[in-house]
């Protein structure tokens, strides 16, 4: 097998002929060969501290002592920079090797609280030390740590959009219930980066933690995502489904028919899939080949640059209901993972509406399909906040943050595991 | 099913497509055009094998088959009648009909499909069907889409049908257009090959895209008659949208290819993924759908939508507003009203909030009052008299209460009767109408810059930054009476015919401050639904300062 193996799967290969708008679900997989030693990739992290005055006591602490572990869990050949922000930014840990252990964790104890804040100027400054440590051939991740409201928020969706194109992750992290987690989300989604709500500072470790084990573990880098669709045929939404659910806004080239998105930089030990829904022309009985998949990707560690692998999907176009009633569940259960998550975020909608009842109704439905996808602990957060309605009449704040950061967390789905 | 032949070919070996007729070099398996696999490497997977009965075959000594039709599990053939001119449809399969059979028997509706006779021949298992003759839902679409009356119609009638096998303790499975035949006017239903009893589970079930319960793709064993009613939505959803139903699609979604909300709600109420959460019968939903029949036929739809936001300066929202919608038995018959109103205050100090809710409040009042009353003035006098209440009540406000004494209030109303709309106004709050890719102020400015504007003494562009930008010469509470603009101001009758598709718009300075009007017609024709127009609007006036409140009301029509 090539280092990386490209699988599309539709939910059913047989469709009606002659029906017009038909739907077609597919499934594609990204599968690193397990087998194959991807070797390793500096990690260029930026730190990007809150240090408002909220943040005093034991949040700095926990936040310092995490920045602290991450610096020792680092290899000699990454690049650390650590900024705090208030009204202000200041560069505690410039760009440095983390090698040089001693300095950084010194300068660490220079954490201090301030008053205000400007999250984009911690953001400009945390890129500004990346860059210096440089883009290239690295895996470029900005974590941000905030418990509270930013002034300038557009400005910040702004400076991940640009991230983005620059190939930096942002992971947002936000701990307490004062904090915007729409505004987290935005710029976590933009750059590919996931969003996590901390319960209480004791959390912060753990998570940092496995931040740095998932960006140290994803050498699979630049990987784009290009969709042919065959004339006529309509791609009408797309998701990156596992390891997390991300709506991807592909760029349309060839009058609609070239659709393009970058998909980040993808694990070595752990398959990526994407999920894509088409919209089908009307045809008599014949096969049609909707799509051509191309999925573009390096492994700077193997000297593999811009590999292309090609896949193409194929449908059935035929009366014989038998046929088109043959159906692929794992693709289903997949799917059925973006459909959990879309009701999670409208039962969050429905809620700051104040519309108790129909959230509620919205969030019994996630929890049915994540029981059935076996999503286990998607299921009990759902069930946490399901029951605070019961108790309180109302979700409060951080369970909210909870019940959203945890709706894009997905499973991956096995033919035994589809109940 | 299509067929390939010689013509497929050209004489320099490349192919023909023979679905879009470019050409297919013989390097390519597919149509590089429309994705259509060449005629070369074609197979017909549905295609019938040997163990299908020959035409001219007799079975029974009563049925002679003429030709076989469809494919797959189940071998269909048409059939006719040694005795009679009848013809009849046959399915041959290894295992048994019995259900089938006994259920087909047993349900006595013309709506059904009939069933003649039940044997077995050398280890296969026959049925004898009736052989419909009307055309499917399928193929009545491909010709003319239902309209939306029709389409509840036909779901209404299935309803009627299918009950008939739920109360018979069976559960159809199948419902899918090409299940539901329009025979002269009437729903029947077909294809009962996938039947159960209530109470019976299987290891997997058939399912069809777009149309079949979503846990009939899991491994649950209480399938009951909601999975039925779940096809019943999705089927209506089709017919109304004209695509198949989504497995990730919510109520949001739905409202994308639906105009009615109260209709996307009863679809939703079939198609929710919970079992748990949809009509737990079919009479519950037979009951919704005839409800919502009757008052689409009675009345007009007209979906409306308030939003209003501070503003990116403004520390508090002086603005309020109000939309209303009554139905009031009046001597013509059901009259329904619409009230929709916006009002900017003005005053500093909660003055001017004051001043706006008193007019929302007073204008309510004395409206609700007179259309509840046996005679009813003329609707413009009815307008005059509520606005100008409310102005006396702001004008008494004011005057006795020293910290209020300078605030006032614009006031811009649309009273909707039934398809007619009636204006008030007083200030620089404004109506539009939006209809067709145009859109049109239907109201004056009384206010400075409007009179310099009108006078042509500045231009539009110079009127965007005007010093007096904002200064109003007229408005509620600054004096006892006050001169109120109705429709006859601008138009030439005193109400504005209203059709369908028209939108208004109804808005505080807070938005026109920022927006041009092409701005706002842009806005309104990018989005469907009245709630992503007025966020996205307000978006873009708070992107551009936000430096007053602002407040919208828009209205779509829509108009049977």
């Amino acid at each position: 097998m090539a280092e990386v193996e490209l699988e599309c799967r539709l939910a059913r290969n047989y469709t009606l002929e002659n029906v017009p708008n038909a739907l077609a679900y597919l499934l594609i997989k990204v599968i690193p060969d397990p087998a194959l030693d991807f070797g390793s990739m500096p990690v260029n992290l930026g730190l990007v501290i809150d240090a408002s005055r909220s943040m005093g006591g034991k949040k700095i602490k926990f936040a310092r002592e995490a920045a602290k572990l991450l610096v020792n869990a680092l290899s000699p050949q990454d690049s650390v920079s650590v900024t705090i922000f208030s009204d202000d930014a200041e560069v505690i840990v410039p760009a440095t090797k983390a090698g040089q252990v001693g300095p950084i964790i010194y300068a660490l104890d220079k954490m201090h609280v301030i008053s205000g804040t400007r999250m984009y100027h911690g953001m400009e400054t945390g890129v500004r030390e990346m860059q210096k440590a440089g883009f290239d051939n690295a895996i470029n991740r900005m974590i941000i740590l905030t418990d509270g409201m930013t002034e300038g928020e557009e400005r910040c969706c702004s400076i991940a959009e640009q991230e983005a194109d620059n190939r930096v992750v942002i992971s947002t992290f936000g701990i307490g219930d004062k904090y915007n987690e729409d505004l987290l989300i935005d710029i976590s989604g933009k750059t590919l980066g996931s969003f996590q709500h901390l319960q209480s500072p004791e959390h912060i470790i753990k998570q940092f933690q496995q931040e740095l084990r998932e960006s140290a573990a994803s050498v699979i880098s630049d990987v784009r995502l290009s969709i042919h669709l065959t004339k006529d045929v309509e791609l009408e939404q797309i998701h990156r489904i596992f390891p997390d659910c991300v709506k991807l806004k592909p760029g349309v080239e060839s009058e609609g028919r070239v659709l393009s998105v970058a998909v980040g930089n993808i694990r070595k030990d752990e398959q990526t899939c994407l999920g894509a829904q088409f919209r089908l022309p009307s045809r008599s009985a014949s096969r049609m080949q909707i799509a051509q998949v191309y999925v573009n990707y390096s492994v700077p560690a193997l000297q593999i640059q811009d590999r292309v692998l090609k896949n193409s999907v194929i449908v059935e176009f035929t009366g014989d209901h038998d046929l088109c009633g043959m159906v692929d569940r794992e693709v289903i259960a997949y799917f059925n993972q973006i459909n959990a998550q879309s009701l999670i975020e409208k039962a969050m909608k429905e809620t700051k509406a104040g519309n108790i009842a129909a959230a509620t109704q919205l969030l019994n439905q996630a929890q049915l399909l994540t029981q059935r996808i076996g999503n286990a602990p998607l299921t009990r957060i759902i069930d946490d906040a399901v029951q605070e309605i019961k108790n309180t009449g109302v979700i409060s704040s951080g369970v909210m943050k909870t019940v959203r950061a945890g709706s894009s967390q997905t499973v991956r789905i096995a033919e035994a595991d589809i109940k | 099913m299509m067929y390939y032949d010689d013509r497929t070919k050209r004489s320099n070996n490349n192919m023909i497509c023979p679905n879009c007729k470019s050409e297919i070099s013989d390097r390519d398996q597919y149509c590089p055009n429309c994705g259509t696999l060449s005629a070369e490497q074609w197979t017909d997977s549905g295609a019938q094998d040997s163990t299908w009965l020959s035409p001219g075959t007799i079975l029974r000594k009563q049925y002679k088959i003429e030709k076989a039709v469809g494919g797959g599990g189940i071998k269909k053939y048409i059939a006719s009648s040694l005795n009679a001119a009848n013809k009849f449809l046959i399915e041959e399969k290894t295992c048994s009909f019995d259900e089938q059979f006994e259920l087909l028997k047993a349900v006595h509706s013309p709506d059904i499909q009939k069933v003649y006779d039940h044997f077995t021949v050398e280890g296969s298992d026959y049925i004898v069907l009736e052989l419909c003759e009307g055309k499917s839902l399928f193929e009545i679409a491909a010709e003319t889409w239902p309209n939306e009356d029709r389409a509840i119609g036909i779901a209404i009638n299935l309803c009627n049908c299918i009950s008939e096998i739920h109360q018979a303790g069976y559960i159809h499975l199948n419902i899918e257009p090409g299940s539901i035949y329009i025979v002269e006017n009437r729903v029947r239903l077909f294809n009962f090959e996938n039947i159960l009893h209530v109470g019976d589970s299987r290891a997997s079930y058939f399912t069809l895209e777009g149309y079949s319960a979503p846990e009939l793709l899991t491994k649950e064993s209480n399938i009951d008659c909601r999975a039925d009613i779940y096809s019943i939505g999705a089927v209506l959803y089709w017919m109304i949208s004209k695509k198949t139903i989504a497995l990730t699609a919510n109520y949001l979604d739905m409202l994308e290819h639906i105009s009615s909300p109260e209709l996307v709600r009863i679809i939703s109420s079939c198609t929710t993924s919970d079992p748990a959460l949809r009509c737990s019968n079919l009479s519950e939903l037979r009951g919704k759908l005839t409800d919502y029949q009757i008052s689409s036929r009675r009345k007009s739809y007209f979906t409306s939508t308030l939003i209003t936001d501070k503003g990116m300066v403004r520390c508090d929202n002086e603005d309020s507003c109000l939309v209303l919608d009554i139905e009031r038995y009046t001597e013509e018959g059901l009259r329904s009203y619409g009230l929709y109103l916006v009002a900017d205050g003005m005053g500093g100090q909660q003055a001017g909030e004051i001043a706006s809710s008193t007019a929302v409040k007073a204008i309510q009042t004395t409206m609700l009052e007179i259309l509840n009353a046996v005679e009813i003035p003329s609707y413009p006098d009815l307008i005059k008299r509520a606005i100008g209440k409310a102005n006396l009540e702001i004008y008494h406000t004011a005057q006795s209460n020293r910290q209020y004494n300078s605030m006032g209030t614009t006031v811009t109303l649309g009273l909707r009767v039934d398809n007619e709309l009636y204006i008030g106004h007083v200030g620089d709050s404004r109506a539009y109408l939006i209809r067709q890719g145009t859109i049109k102020q239907l109201t004056c400015d009384h206010s400075v810059v409007a009179n310099l504007l009108k006078a042509e003494m500045i231009t539009q562009a110079e009127a965007q930054d005007h010093p007096d930008r904002g200064k109003i010469y007229r408005s509620l509470g600054s004096s006892p009476d006050v001169v109120i603009d109705t429709y006859q101001q601008i138009g030439e009758d005193d109400k504005l015919k209203l059709e369908s598709g028209d939108s208004l718009l109804f808005c505080t300075d807070g938005l026109t401050a920022h927006l041009t009007d092409e701005e706002i017609l842009q806005e309104a024709e990018k989005h469907s639904n009245g709630a992503d127009i007025c966020n996205n609007l307000i978006l873009l006036a708070n992107r551009h300062g936000g430096s007053d409140n602002i407040s919208i009301v828009l209205v779509k029509s829509r108009i049977n």
